[in-house]
């Protein structure tokens, strides 16, 4: 699969915001971005002192010599491991290609500024390959993903909240994780979450929903209805419901509550949340929702 | 409630149809949404699972079901039955007022042409289907139905044309039950054309159309008579007495005339006696007394005389005319003998002495008057107790005298009552009483000393003072009985004395007068025999008055009358005067008080049972069902 020019042309400019730098932003005004202001100790160069840098970076002995303020910038910490947590369930069905150009292009911008890039499909029985992408470097690297999301087709049902927990346990080494999903089961898996949390993982979590689920008048009209749980077992869940114009109200009232809990999850633990619908344009999401959410610079 | 059309309920058949289509309506809609858990507590359960529950919390169902049953009503010609209130016809009462004052300025024409008019707008486009019925009433004191409620133009037309103004009062302000009574009555509206609306006719169902003229001059005459001279009282020649009222709110200048005219032609004047001009101040009259030499008003009979206002050179006429001239009749001036008998029993006492003594009366005795004058009525009998009366002898009063007073002093001791067929009114008019008159023995009477003779009620005789020694008897009336002096050529009041509309003057009758035992005074109430007023200014009809009335009719219209009698005819001026229509209010505006529904629908004159279909109020609920079927669809989905 390939991504548009356009969308390629505009994500080699962007970068993933490194997440001090982030937090910083979310702090309040006054916070810029600084290039290559890492935290390592390793001496990169001198800078100009521009206000807004901290204060800790100046170099006070040059300033002795020379009256000038400077601020000493360092080569960053290390590189880092995107990994691409995917939700292959049968819901995910027709937000599959939406998921394989938020993946990709993700994956462009990640390989692009030399980090690493991985891709793990959340537990699923009726998944072939289990294993995902292994974390790679280089452009080389965008194939095999692509390979992969190519060669997937979501089915079956993804426990959520257990396959976030089983993944918590696989990712042994601290890396930014991003979660798509629909998060579309009672609990938004957030326990699972809270799991990857605790193992001082940088998330982000992204939502995707088709179209009739962010607004059900598409798909449905007034009137009685079976609605059934695809990825429960046959004849396991199906309820008669009589659904009204103010159902539909109530469902989104519901839905927007939902989504709520998955934001007030991501304000504690410094994550990045972006909900988004399967007919999304990748244009405006890179540039606009993603940059506005903070993932992406 | 009915059911015109019982074959149409054979539609509820299809009501089943209904039911069946619920019941077996295809499975609600199936479909799989990761979203379910939302879903599950966004929407209620549906209760479709049993055939029953189907239509529980199916309110398409029930809308539908009410809105078939109210289709096969109104096929079925639902009816209730109702009292039907409406007015088979539609009636109209023209009320003309005719009273005496709707003769100034061609009141009465304009009502009448307007009443004209009004029948012609009723029933003249007799093409158009009008189904309305005229009635005619003319009102003046009294009203009077001239025609009932007819369809006929030229009935009411003809009526119309033959109605004249009366010279009577308005009594339209007494007709306001009366004109109630005929809205609720005859379901009908009153248009009443007159110079005036009275506030008791300003109600519902009175329309009212004004004729009155603006003219603010009017003057009348409401007192006319001519006086005898009566020399015991000073008054060696007649006078003329007359008051001439001034209605209008400015102050009015007119010129009195009085002439003698002639019986048979009124409308030609004999002689001018008197003619003045008066000044009458705004709201107020002036009262004519003049003393006019005997030679003007000397006839050898009874004559008559008419006083008439007349506005002077220059001058517009009155509006109101009909109060313009007065008449009366005077009798040829005759010196009164009264004749007082005494019994040979009878001793000369004081008040046989003071008797003698009076001017004008001529004492006799009894079997010398008896000789003489044979069963004339005797004016007063003085007789000694337990004397009787001998046949044949009329005595207008008896003296029963006490038992001869010793020492030369007479006592009358009662006054005994006469025999009923006496005439009370003499020749000269004088009126005598029946009462029982007690008289004190009082003498010698000191000069300048007067003595009643006590009477239980009046009128009594009286002895007054002395003139050089000499007692003079008089015959005293309490001014309640008569607003003129009793004398010789008294006028007769025939009509409502002292009324505030009408006064009918005229002379005594003689022969005529009977006492009725419980008449009202003053005299001449009650008539024995048949009596005739022939109109003479107006020729027409006669008035007969029945034998047995105790008031006479009163003549319509003013004028000099012939009263006949069984030998004698005599002529008799009626003046009209009427403080009450000649200041009567104008009202020049017309009026209109709504229609007679409010009064009229307290009772139907005619009612009866019909049906009304409810036709349109059901078509109006199921279209109103049908409307909210269709937004229930809307926000609910397909049943």
């Amino acid at each position: 699969m390939l991504l548009d020019r356009k969308l390629v042309s505009l994500l080699r400019r962007m970068t993933i915001v490194p997440e001090k730098v982030r937090q910083r932003r979310s702090s309040g005004p006054g916070a810029h971005l600084s290039k290559g202001l890492g935290q390592s100790m390793d001496f990169s160069e001198y800078r100009p002192y521009q206000p807004g840098d901290d204060l800790r970076a100046l170099d006070w002995k040059v300033y002795g010599r020379t009256d000038r303020l400077y601020t000493k910038l360092y080569v960053p910490e290390q590189e880092e491991t995107v990994c691409f947590l995917l939700d292959t369930s049968l819901s995910m069905v027709e937000k599959w290609a939406a998921l394989k150009t938020v993946v990709l292009g993700l994956a462009n911008v990640v390989l692009g500024q030399g980090d690493r890039v991985s891709v793990m499909p959340l537990e699923n029985s009726s998944l072939k390959d289990v294993k995902g992408v292994a974390p790679s470097r280089g452009r080389s690297s965008l194939s095999m993903v692509s390979r992969y999301l190519n060669s997937t087709e979501p089915a079956g049902l993804t426990p959520l909240t257990e396959s976030l927990t089983g993944a918590a346990g696989k990712l042994r080494r601290r890396s930014h994780l991003v979660v798509i999903s629909d998060f579309l089961r009672p609990d938004a898996g957030l326990a699972g979450l809270n799991q990857l949390r605790y193992r001082r993982h940088r998330m982000s979590l992204i939502q995707l929903l088709s179209p009739q689920e962010r607004d059900p008048g598409r798909a449905m009209s007034p009137g009685e209805w079976e609605l059934f749980d695809p990825e429960a077992e046959e004849g396991e869940a199906s309820v008669r419901l009589d659904v009204g114009r103010r159902s539909f109200d109530r469902y989104l009232e519901l839905l927007d509550q939902h989504n709520q809990s998955l934001r007030d999850f991501c304000r504690t633990s410094g994550a990045v949340f972006v909900s988004a619908t399967s007919d999304l344009d990748p244009i405006r999401f890179f540039s606009e929702e993603l940059r506005k959410a903070g993932l992406l610079a | 409630m009915s059911v015109l059309e019982p074959l149409a309920l054979w539609g509820l058949l299809c009501l089943p149809l209904l039911v069946i289509f619920y019941l077996f309506r295809p499975d609600p809609r199936r479909r799989g949404s990761t979203s379910y858990f939302l879903w599950k507590a966004a929407a209620p359960e549906s209760a479709g699972g049993t055939f029953a529950n189907r239509f529980q919390n199916n309110p398409l169902f029930w809308l539908q079901l009410l809105f078939l049953l109210l289709m096969l009503l109104f096929l079925a010609r639902l009816s209730t039955p109702w009292v039907s209130q409406r007015p088979t016809t539609n009636r109209v009462i023209l009320m003309i007022d005719r009273s005496a004052s709707m003769a100034a300025q061609g009141s009465f024409e304009s009502a009448r042409t307007k009443a004209l008019d009004a029948v012609d707008d009723l029933l003249g486009m007799s093409l158009t289907g009008s189904r309305a019925e005229v009635m005619l009433i003319a009102v003046d004191s009294e009203p009077r139905v001239l025609v009932p409620f007819t369809q006929d133009e030229s009935t009411l037309v003809q009526a119309l044309q033959n109605l004249e103004p009366a010279e009577l009062a308005d009594g339209l302000d007494q007709m306001g039950p009366f004109v109630r009574s005929l809205i609720k009555a005859h379901r009908a509206k009153i248009w009443i054309f007159g110079d005036h609306l009275p506030e008791s006719l300003r109600v519902a169902g009175v329309q009212y159309s004004s004729v009155a003229g603006q003219a603010d001059d009017n003057v009348g005459v409401v007192s006319f008579s001519v006086r005898p001279p009566d020399p015991e009282r000073g008054w060696p020649r007649p006078f003329v007495y007359a008051r001439v009222e001034n209605f209008s709110s400015s102050a009015q200048q007119r010129l009195v005339r009085i002439e003698k005219v002639k019986p048979d032609k009124p409308e030609m004047a004999e002689a001018t006696v008197l003619e003045k001009p008066l000044l009458l101040p705004a709201g107020s009259g002036q009262t004519l007394v003049e003393s006019i030499s005997a030679a003007r008003f000397e006839v050898d009979q009874p004559t008559l005389f008419r006083l008439t206002v007349l506005p002077l050179p220059g001058q517009e006429p009155d509006a109101l005319r009909a109060d313009d001239a007065a008449y009366t009749v005077v009798a040829p001036f005759r010196e009164e003998e009264i004749v007082v008998a005494t019994t040979e029993q009878v001793n000369a006492g004081f008040l046989l002495r003071a008797i003698a003594a009076s001017s004008d009366v001529k004492v006799v005795q009894l079997s010398d008057y008896l000789k003489k004058s044979g069963t004339a009525p005797l004016n007063l009998l003085i007789a000694p107790a337990g004397f009787r009366l001998p046949s044949g002898l009329k005595t207008r009063s008896l003296f029963t005298l006490a038992p001869p007073p010793r020492e030369g002093t007479a006592k009358v001791e009662s006054l005994s009552e006469v025999s009923v067929d006496t005439p009370l009114v003499g020749d000269s008019g004088i009126e005598w009483t029946r009462q029982k008159v007690q008289v004190t023995s009082v003498e010698p009477l000191k000069e300048g000393e007067t003595v009643l003779l006590r009477s239980a009620t009046a009128p009594a005789l009286s002895l007054s003072g002395l003139t050089r020694g000499v007692p003079t008897l008089h015959w005293r009336f309490p001014l309640e009985y008569s607003s003129l002096p009793l004398s010789s050529g008294l006028p007769v009041v025939v009509g409502r004395f002292l009324d505030n509309y009408s006064r009918h003057s005229g002379v005594p009758y003689p022969g005529s007068l009977s006492a009725g035992q419980s008449s009202p005074r003053p005299n001449g109430q009650n008539w024995r025999g048949k009596l005739f007023f022939k109109p003479l200014t107006s020729g027409g009809r006669e008035l007969e008055v029945a034998e047995s009335a105790v008031v006479v009719s009163v003549p319509e219209r003013a004028g000099v009358y012939e009263l006949r009698g069984a030998n004698e005819v005599q002529p008799v001026a009626v003046n009209l005067f009427s403080y009450a229509e000649s200041r009567l209010p104008r009202d020049l505006e017309d009026r209109d008080f709504g229609e007679p529904g409010e009064v009229v629908e307290e009772k139907a004159t005619q009612s009866s049972i019909q049906y009304k279909e409810l036709g349109w109020p059901l078509l109006l609920m199921a279209f109103l069902i049908l409307v909210l079927e269709t937004v229930v669809f809307l926000k609910r989905g397909r049943p």
